[in-house]
């Protein structure tokens, strides 16, 4: 794609975005005419300015920025209580809509108009100038005194000011005009959607089927209903009636006629059955087909919004004065639904600007760091599960907490007591308020403070998250994460302590019955392990119910589980199903298993009833998963209705990676499709819940916060279900770094199943930047020839930086002539192992000789 | 220690596909070195078999013979490093060895997937 082509594309997205900020503006102005103190609407067209103010300055639309930043300037004093918007004045206001919509019809024809823009920044600017302090008031009249020179006049046409106040409110029909909500759809998909359209329609025929059999089967019983009543009468007058032989033959034949339509219902009711399951069978295919192509639709890739970043960087470094830095984008494949995609875009846009205004500096001072004289910036998404993880890296200066936290006192954000007491950490959370800024000037770039304010907003309408991780001198990362829709998911659902909760199955790894011979203790904290590796081992009763972890109510309940806890009492749940399948009291408040005991009860038995060693093997991707639950239910269930011990446990991995954890709970309840549901304000601050769902019988399941549970279980040093096994020394945490991927997981593969930490690098490049970001590693494994730095240059830096000098690194390179193991010594590198001749003894024992 | 069939399984076919991603890559940019020096040409090819030939090394510890694969792998490799460092200059002669060498490697590679004997 050449740069026109680029530039084309970018002009349409710039103006389905401008069109839906315009069409904002013209709706909260007619509001604001109405209501002009409602901060809501204050907030809405401040920030709708500031968009098109962003926007036009990435295209190098100087009139429309210019436009916009005077209108930003306007509602910036409104919303800050400064300026009362008087009801004329919103027609300077709709005149600026209007320019704005003209300029950019003309941008996208490639005209250029003859419209006066200084002359409306012009009268814009007067705004701010009407005399008067806190209580001012914005009026085109008082504008208009001071209009008066005609050379000032905006269009030069001797018409003053005045008579452009008196225009009445413009209606700008082409804004908005639903561009916004069109989508490119491949002709292909379309035609998948129409083949699942015409199996429908064949769905329809087959019900319509049903329906017939279903109405002669009511005939069927009308009619027996009418032999019925003879053969009645005839048993309560049997006896009195003197012609007895005739009596009997009619009850004969009529008993007959019965067994006939009996035979016929049977029949009817058995086809009719058969059919209708088989049916039944194919529709629930077809919608599941039809469900995930018509989401499939909504898909786009990540560098649909990744396009226009590079130009974007461009022009706001040459705005913020800073070179041109090395700009890297990657993951662009990973694909969003367009409405995460979209909810995404200006927050990263916002980011990006504030590395470059805030984050990297300035190329002297940078020369003075030791830095390059370019910045680095890295924009990079990854998936897990069913979110993606989107996140901007700098190399500049880092967040200052300490001025962060004299900032946040300053403005009041903050008490002082409270920003005292935050820790480092905590207080850089205070650039998400609102109106906080450290730039020491408000300039076109920033320090207006609304930027991160917006990023946290759109983030959290997206049910996404947003964090901030910075080292003073070395640079700054925020990471998005966004789930990947917003629409259905598949879902797991668990009992705990009675009540269902459900896990989105984009984040379940696998479920199983865990055995106790799995169970190991390391650290003080119980792993089990997992194909090769050691992971974390977690009762989720304990996470979601601990007492002082779990201060809502909808988690005290499980404190008061035996207690006449109506979970209905939470204002916009409806009833919680509290009652316990088949028939058994709920659990006793369970202190663990190691309190518990899990004997060796029926355990062979068990063990005989469960494939293989123990695991199910299934994922929720794998249609044999329900069936699975359903057969680990009834084996469950049997074992509590004998009143055996439980010496297996039902497990769940979440996460992926080395964020895996297993989780146990009381029981795998279904697995099943929900609709995604956001929570009421009032749970919106309950801990490892993001959303909920309503079920089919009305009933209200929380859904668990996956990346929240992950963080807390890492974190948490649980007592130990197993005691013994343990190893008392701390796993060594080792960082390989190979530009292949085979080689990276083959190398993680080997060393995980040792109970080693595996962190993994591309190349060189990301290496040192999380080796800087982390310096608690024990080893690096690296290869040689890779993109960006190489292996030699890598272990160079390492060697070179007093923090990292005794880090011990090993080469694993298919280079395996002698000048490249003398430039591994040269490089300062421990070992240099040959990939040809690979063996994983070898480089086992190297790591243990070196780690020692 | 062996991996288990699972852990085995996943490496396998990651090595397929990044193997097969590998040979489109030299594929795609073997017509360039018909041009006058093309770098990024030359180093991108460079990475791929040199990938290439490092995974067939790496494939050992799982026990897969792919020996037939490595001479022509290795022959890429050491032609394209001398492309990279200036040993050797870029022109059709190169290209037409380098076109022979990928051909092999890719009949071979794929003869290694068909095979039913075969581990991959």
């Amino acid at each position: 794609m050449n740069l026109e082509e680029t530039r084309r594309k970018l002009l349409n997205k710039f103006k389905e975005e401008t069109d839906t900020q315009l069409l904002s503006l013209q709706h909260r102005l007619v509001d604001l005419e109405l209501d002009a103190s409602n901060t809501d609407y204050l907030r809405e067209v401040f920030r709708a300015a500031h968009t098109i103010k962003g926007s036009a300055r990435m295209m190098n639309f100087g009139e429309i920025s210019s436009i916009a930043h005077e209108m930003e300037n306007i509602f910036a004093e409104m919303r800050d209580g400064r300026l009362r918007l008087q009801p004329e004045t919103n027609d300077l206001l709709f005149e600026a809509v209007d320019t704005i919509n003209t300029l950019v019809e003309a941008a996208l024809r490639g005209d250029k108009t003859d419209l006066n823009v200084p002359g409306l920044n012009k009268r814009l600017a007067q705004i701010l100038d009407t005399p008067g302090d806190s209580t001012a008031t914005a009026t085109s009249s008082g504008l208009a005194s001071k209009e008066t020179k005609p050379d000032e006049d905006a269009n030069g046409t001797g018409a003053g000011q005045e008579a452009a106040s008196l225009l009445p409110p413009i209606v700008l029909s082409k804004v908005g005009a639903l561009s916004d909500n069109v989508i490119r759809v491949d002709v292909g998909k379309l035609d998948e959607l129409m083949n699942i359209a015409g199996e429908l329609v064949l769905g329809k025929m087959e019900a319509e089927a049903t329906l017939n059999n279903l109405r002669a089967l009511q005939d069927l019983l009308r009619q027996r209903q009418r032999l019925n009543g003879p053969v009645r009468n005839l048993i309560a007058n049997s006896g009195r009636d003197p012609s007895e032989v005739t009596t009997w033959q009619e009850m004969r034949e009529a008993l007959i006629r019965l067994t006939q339509v009996d035979q016929q219902i049977e029949m009817l009711v058995k086809n009719t059955l058969r059919d209708h399951e088989e049916n039944t069978s194919q529709l629930v295919n077809r919608v599941d087909e039809l469900d995930n192509n018509v989401k499939s639709v909504r898909m786009l890739p990540i560098e649909t919004i990744y396009q226009e970043f590079p130009l974007a960087v461009r022009s706001m470094a040459k705005e913020a004065r800073r070179d041109l830095p090395d700009f890297r984008q990657q993951g662009g494949e990973i694909e969003l639904d367009k409405k995460v995609l979209e909810g995404i875009r200006d927050p990263l846009v916002q980011i990006i600007k504030n590395s470059l205004v805030h984050g990297i500096e300035l190329p002297q001072e940078r020369l003075e760091a030791n830095k390059p004289k370019a910045g680095r910036l890295i924009v990079s998404a990854t998936q897990d599960g069913g979110f993606v993880t989107i996140s901007v890296s700098d190399d500049g200066k880092g967040i200052n907490p300490a001025q962060l936290r004299q900032k946040a006192i300053e403005k009041k954000i903050y008490s002082e007591a409270r920003a005292l007491a935050m820790s480092d950490e905590d207080i850089v959370n205070v650039i998400f308020e609102s109106g906080f800024s450290t730039a020491p000037i408000i300039d076109d770039l920033a320090g207006r403070g609304v930027g991160m304010e917006i990023v946290k907003t759109n983030l959290e309408r997206l049910g996404g998250q947003v964090s901030v991780n910075s080292q003073l001198g070395q640079g700054t990362t925020v990471t998005l994460r966004v789930p990947i829709t917003m629409a259905t998911s598949r879902a797991l659902l668990v009992r705990v302590s009675g009540i269902i909760y459900a896990i989105l199955a984009p984040a379940i790894e696998s479920m199983f019955y865990l055995e106790m011979e799995r169970v190991w203790s390391r650290e003080g904290r119980d792993v089990t392990s997992y194909g090769n590796s050691l992971i974390p081992l977690v009762r989720l009763e304990d996470l979601i119910g601990r007492p002082g972890r779990a201060d809502h109510p909808i988690f005290r309940h499980q404190e008061l589980a035996h207690e006449a806890y109506n979970p209905a009492q939470l204002s916009g749940i409806t009833a919680q199903n509290l009652t316990f399948e088949n028939g058994h009291n709920p659990p006793a408040k369970r202190t663990g298993p190691s309190q518990g005991g899990y004997h060796n009860g029926n355990g062979q038995a068990n063990r005989e009833a469960v494939t293989g060693d123990g695991f199910v093997g299934l994922t929720l991707a794998d249609p044999r998963a329900t069936a699975r639950i359903r057969e680990l239910q009834e084996q469950n269930r049997d074992r509590q209705g004998r009143q055996t011990t439980l010496e297996r446990l039902p497990a769940v991995v979440i996460g992926s990676g080395d964020r895996r954890i297993c989780l146990l709970v009381d029981e795998l309840v279904d697995e099943t499709e929900i609709v995604v549901k956001s929570l009421s304000p009032l749970l919106t601050r309950a801990p490892h819940v993001n959303s909920a769902t309503i079920m089919g019988d009305g009933q209200v399941v929380m859904i668990l916060d996956v990346p929240s549970l992950i963080v807390t279980a890492r974190q948490s040093a649980a007592p130990g279900l197993r005691k013994g096994r343990e190893k008392t020394a701390a796993p060594k945490r080792i960082l390989v770094v190979d530009d292949s991927i085979t080689t990276r997981e083959l190398e993680r593969s080997i060393l995980e199943a040792q109970g080693y930490i595996v962190e993994l690098a591309d190349d060189g490049t990301v290496a040192l930047e999380m080796l800087s970001r982390d310096s608690r590693y024990d080893l690096v494994i690296s290869d040689v020839e890779m993109p960006n730095m190489n292996g030699f240059e890598l272990t160079t830096a390492i060697k070179a930086s007093p923090a990292l000098r005794g880090l011990p690194v090993i080469i694993v390179s298919s280079l395996n002539n002698d000048d490249h193991k003398r430039r591994g010594i040269e490089a300062g590198a421990e070992a240099y192992i040959t990939k040809g001749d690979f063996e994983q003894a070898n480089l086992l024992n190297t790591i243990e000789y070196l780690t020692s | 220690m062996l991996l288990s069939d699972e852990v085995r399984q996943r490496l396998l076919h990651k090595f397929r596909t990044e193997t097969s991603q590998n040979l489109a890559t030299l594929r795609l940019n073997l017509p360039f070195l018909n041009e006058p020096e093309d770098r990024d040409a030359i180093i991108t090819m460079f990475f791929a078999a040199h990938t290439i030939k490092g995974n067939l090394g790496m494939m050992q510890i799982l026990e897969v013979d792919l020996s037939a694969l490595n001479d022509r792998a290795t022959d890429l490799e050491t032609t394209l490093l001398g492309l990279r460092n200036r040993e050797l200059m870029p022109g059709p002669v190169v290209a037409r060895q380098l076109e022979e060498y990928l051909s092999q490697l890719e009949s071979q590679f794929s003869l290694s997937l068909s095979q039913e004997t075969s581990a991959l």
